[in-house]
């Protein structure tokens, strides 16, 4: 059962998925649901494994093309709808030990392709308004399954996230008419020590205003709105700029880096966006080699983070390892 | 808008349950790059 119900306090929506109570949770090495069905083994939910990147329905939506009927009646003050969207799983490989990190800038590029392949595709769908490209990596972060995989929600509306970060562009065009996130780049280059990498087409750093300590933001240096907008050599670039950062990040601490990779592009509601800008944000949640950074009070009752860091000195330690 | 040149191959099947599944598959020169090696990049894999 699924519906999405309102809360009027902040003015945003909230799914409930009670059939994600029943996912696969950690199964045993041997039994991965995401790995290709092989002759004679159990069957998984792949059946094949001639190819390069899969994107399939998730299993487990929290979101439905054909969502059944709410299990309560909305009010004046409690409005439900129903939770009509797209939940896929995008499978980087058949191999269930490789992780984004470890794959050829090749196999990235072709990740690229896809990410805009089904964009372009949720995009055109009259009931989708915003379509989400991210990855959960490590079970820091509450990873269920190891086999590398990012997801696509394809939302009614658009995210409370990003339509904060919409608005605050909308008004900072309004009163300098430019780019904020393109004032943003070019405030990063100007200081410079907050810079991890950059190439022809996209740049990386922490920003001055990072959450976490090393909270990473790739945005395009050409402003544009969607992967729709790159050219051959831009999805290059920003499979170029993946690699070395994920690379960075697995050499800090000799793990398999977790992360929450959020992909922020235009809106899918046929409005004018030219006002907001590509980028890609990470949010990992080690501080340390030992420790993680936990939404306590301040972050998950209030709202304000808590940065034990300085972003300068989180920048230096990555761009040290920029290979 | 991207170029046109467009290496990517897409096969849709519809599962049992009704959801859909779509196979991608690349010409072998866009996905031959040389990996990092192991070493390089994750000195000691470990799940966190």
């Amino acid at each position: 059962m699924s519906e999405l119900r309102y809360n009027p306090l902040l003015g945003e929506w909230t799914a409930t998925a009670t059939q994600r109570q029943d996912r696969t949770f950690l199964p045993p090495a041997g039994f991965c649901p995401l790995c290709p069905t092989m002759p004679g083994g159990f069957p998984t939910e792949v059946p094949e494994s001639d190819y390069d990147i899969v994107a399939f329905e998730n299993r487990f939506p929290s979101l439905k093309t054909h969502p059944e009927e709410p299990v309560i009646a909305a009010s004046e003050l409690y409005p439900v709808r129903l939770s009509k969207g797209v939940c896929e799983v995008v499978l980087y490989s058949p191999n269930h030990y490789t992780t984004l990190a470890d794959e050829p800038v090749g196999r990235i590029h072709n990740l690229v392709r896809v990410w805009r392949d089904r964009f372009r595709e949720l995009d055109a769908l009259d009931f989708v308004e915003y379509v989400f490209i991210f990855e959960n990596k490590g079970e820091a972060v509450g990873v269920t399954l190891h086999h590398p995989h990012g997801q696509i929600y394809a939302y009614p509306f658009i995210p409370p996230t990003v339509a904060v970060e919409l608005e605050a562009s909308r008004l900072h065009k309004e009163k300098t008419g430019n780019c904020l996130i393109c004032g943003i780049v070019d405030e990063e280059k100007r200081f410079e020590q907050r810079i991890i990498a950059q190439n022809e087409s996209f740049i990386a750093y922490i920003p001055f205003f990072a959450r976490y300590p090393y909270e990473t933001h790739i945005t395009a240096k050409r402003h544009m709105q969607a992967l729709t907008d790159f050219s051959d050599s831009e999805e290059r670039g920003l499979a170029e700029m993946l690699k070395q950062i994920l690379v960075a990040f697995d050499g800090l601490f000799s793990v398999s880096f977790p992360y929450i990779m959020a992909i922020h592009q235009r809106p899918s509601d046929g409005d004018n966006y030219d006002h907001y800008h590509f980028h890609i944000e990470f949010y990992p949640p080690m501080r340390t080699a030992t420790k993680l950074k936990y939404l306590a009070g301040s972050e998950a009752g209030a709202g304000m983070f808590i940065n034990d860091t300085l972003p300068e000195e989180k920048a230096a330690e990555l761009r040290g390892l920029i290979k | 808008m991207a170029e046109t040149k467009e290496p990517m191959q897409t096969r849709r099947i519809l599962m049992p349950d009704g959801r859909y599944m779509i196979f991608y598959t690349f010409d072998s020169e866009t996905s031959d790059d040389t990996a990092a090696p192991a070493d390089e990049s994750t000195p000691e894999k470990q799940d966190v």
